[in-house]
């Protein structure tokens, strides 16, 4: 068997030694890295980020002096991000009646090590802070700083992957010399680490600003078409008016000009409820529509859209049939109710072919009383009934040239929301080709 | 009050509109007055004697609701009726604060047609 020298021994002792401390100095980094990373990650505010990031630094590193600055978008400055909380920083600025929040330098000052660090992306070491915080701080100030903080090298680090770019600024009470190997690995090792949470807090930073103003350009259209409704409604408002006073004259007017001025009074009509509708959807976006919660006798209120769309259904030949139990009274905006009720009915007899069949009928079904609209009409392709409740949501009802649809696409819109904001559902069940059954159900009145 | 007949101060900016339902008041049988924005229709409220004043909510100088608070304050020469708002404005968005601020009703423009507004001027003079 071979033995080993004494010698040998020595070697192996000592490369296991120094393969040991290489260990403890990884861990220590990678727990220093880990810790950072966690903090990191306690915000997405790029300032609250930086400021958890330099106020762990310090105390990890036992550094006296930790700031992130970063360049400023008109590429002219680079300006603080966060500075370490310590109470030698706090007695400085109070000194100074500065707050290093405030601090900025041109990127354009040559003679500024922080400065030259952000454009040529090189790290510096420096044993005065004036290299740093100057001009803006006066020499007086920078010793004050220097000697309150006791910094005697600080590193001036770029953060190179950050978009904006930035730079981390380190400070120690002793020499860069005296700096233990896994300080001066952390310091390393640490850059990719902040630059990863600051990248990532400033894309989230963007995210949200974009997200402001697509609410805000959001809230501009509701009012914009708020506006427009409330001033188309003014001119059609005279020409419905005028129309129903020209009428008035009958004896007056030949059967043809009778016949053709109907037809514009049914267009003013129906561009009205086109404005009221465009109306309500800015009024439903801006959460602005406010319904009451009164009893609504629903069984009544059937009936009375039953009678109201009577001649509609008769003019196509349909069925309709009221099958409406008494005492059915729910919470509910009795004149909202009153609109879904008569848009869902509508819609039936609008989408029934001639001869068809729609049938009403009010139930109570436990908590709720359900109001159930069946026809016998095109029905809705399965692919097409989630789109059904959404704006604009018209789609295809196939080439059945016995049906004639017309409107806007927001009614149903209107309808399911309402009956929301009435605490009730919609719903829809439908055969394509044979028909379709719509249900609202609300809750039964209870005083 | 003039002699059996009911004065109704309309004020309302829009001509065709004020023409429209000046028309069709007059024809259901009242002596209509007009004023054409809300400082014209003050100075009128001011004077008094009307029966019914139907009120625009969008108009130039004083607006509507802005004319109601004012209303409130002033003692007119001669007693004036109720205060209809008659409006193009959402009707549940406009209503509480018009009751609150002395609107007798609130009626919707494009819902109604002239003699619709006819049939509540008589049951507000009532």
């Amino acid at each position: 068997m071979p033995t080993l020298h004494d010698d040998s021994l020595q070697r192996i002792t000592e490369e296991m030694y120094k393969q040991n401390r290489e260990l403890a100095v990884r861990n220590k980094t990678l727990n220093v890295i880990q810790t950072i990373s966690t903090v990191a990650n306690q915000s997405f505010h790029p300032a609250e980020v930086g400021q958890l990031i330099v106020n762990t630094l310090v105390g990890e590193l036992h550094a006296t002096l930790s700031m992130i600055a970063i360049v400023h978008p008109s590429a002219e400055r680079v300006e603080c991000l966060a500075m370490a909380q310590l109470p030698e920083i706090i007695r400085v600025q109070k000194e100074l009646h500065k707050n290093f929040q405030d601090f900025r330098i041109s990127l354009h000052a040559e003679k500024n090590s922080l400065a030259n660090a952000v454009t040529s992306r090189q790290r510096y070491v420096t044993d005065q802070l004036s290299d740093i915080f100057e001009p803006w701080s006066e020499p007086s100030e920078t010793e004050l700083i220097q000697q309150v903080c006791n910094v005697t090298s600080t590193f001036v680090l770029p953060l190179t992957a950050n978009s904006p770019a930035g730079v981390l600024v380190v400070g120690f009470d002793r020499k860069e010399n005296d700096l233990s190997a896994w300080e001066e690995e952390t310091l390393e090792q640490v850059l990719g680490v902040i630059d990863v949470s600051l990248n990532k807090a400033f894309l989230l930073e963007d995210l949200r600003q974009a997200n402001v103003q697509l609410k805000e350009m959001d809230s501009l259209k509701d009012e914009f078409l708020a506006v427009a409704s409330h001033e188309l409604r003014t001119p059609m408002t005279a020409i419905k008016g005028y129309i129903h006073l020209l009428l008035k004259k009958k004896d007056q007017l030949s059967p043809d000009m009778e016949e053709k001025l109907s037809r514009i009074a049914v267009s003013s009509e129906r561009m009205l409820a086109l404005v009221g509708e465009m109306l309500d959807v800015s009024r439903i976006a801006a959460g602005r529509i406010i319904v009451e919660n009164e009893a609504v006798d629903v069984s009544a209120l059937v009936r009375e859209v039953g009678e109201e769309l009577r001649i509609q259904a008769d003019e196509k030949g349909i069925r309709l049939e009221i099958d409406s139990a008494n005492n059915c009274v729910v919470h509910g905006d009795k004149n909202r109710l009153h609109e879904v009720v008569l848009n869902i009915i509508d819609n039936g007899i609008k989408y029934t072919p001639n001869g068809g069949r729609v049938s009403v009928s009010v139930c109570q079904q436990q908590e709720y009383i359900a109001i159930i609209v069946a026809d016998t009409g095109v029905g809705i392709a399965e692919k097409d009934v989630p789109k059904l409740f959404t704006k604009f949501g018209r789609f295809s009802v196939g080439t059945d040239a016995k049906v004639q649809a017309s409107g806007s696409g927001l009614g149903l819109y209107i309808c399911h929301k309402l009956v929301e904001l009435m605490k009730g559902k919609i719903t829809v069940k439908s055969t394509f080709g044979k028909g379709s059954i719509f249900t609202v159900t609300l809750p039964v009145w209870k005083g | 009050m003039n002699g059996g007949i009911q004065r109704i101060l309309l004020i309302e900016d829009d001509l065709y509109t004020r023409d429209l339902y000046k028309e069709s008041l007059e024809s259901g049988g009242f002596s209509v007055e007009t004023a054409v924005d809300g400082l014209d229709g003050l100075d009128k409220i001011e004077t008094g004697g009307y029966g019914l004043i139907v009120l625009d909510a969008m108009l130039p100088k004083i607006d509507g609701l802005t004319l109601l608070g004012k209303v409130k304050d002033i003692t007119p020469k001669q007693p004036n009726g109720p205060i209809l708002l008659f409006t193009n404005l959402v009707r549940n968005a406009i209503l509480p604060q018009a009751i609150a601020s002395g609107a007798a009703d609130v009626l919707v423009k494009a819902e109604v047609n002239p003699d619709q507004l006819v049939e509540k001027a008589r049951e507000l003079i009532k």
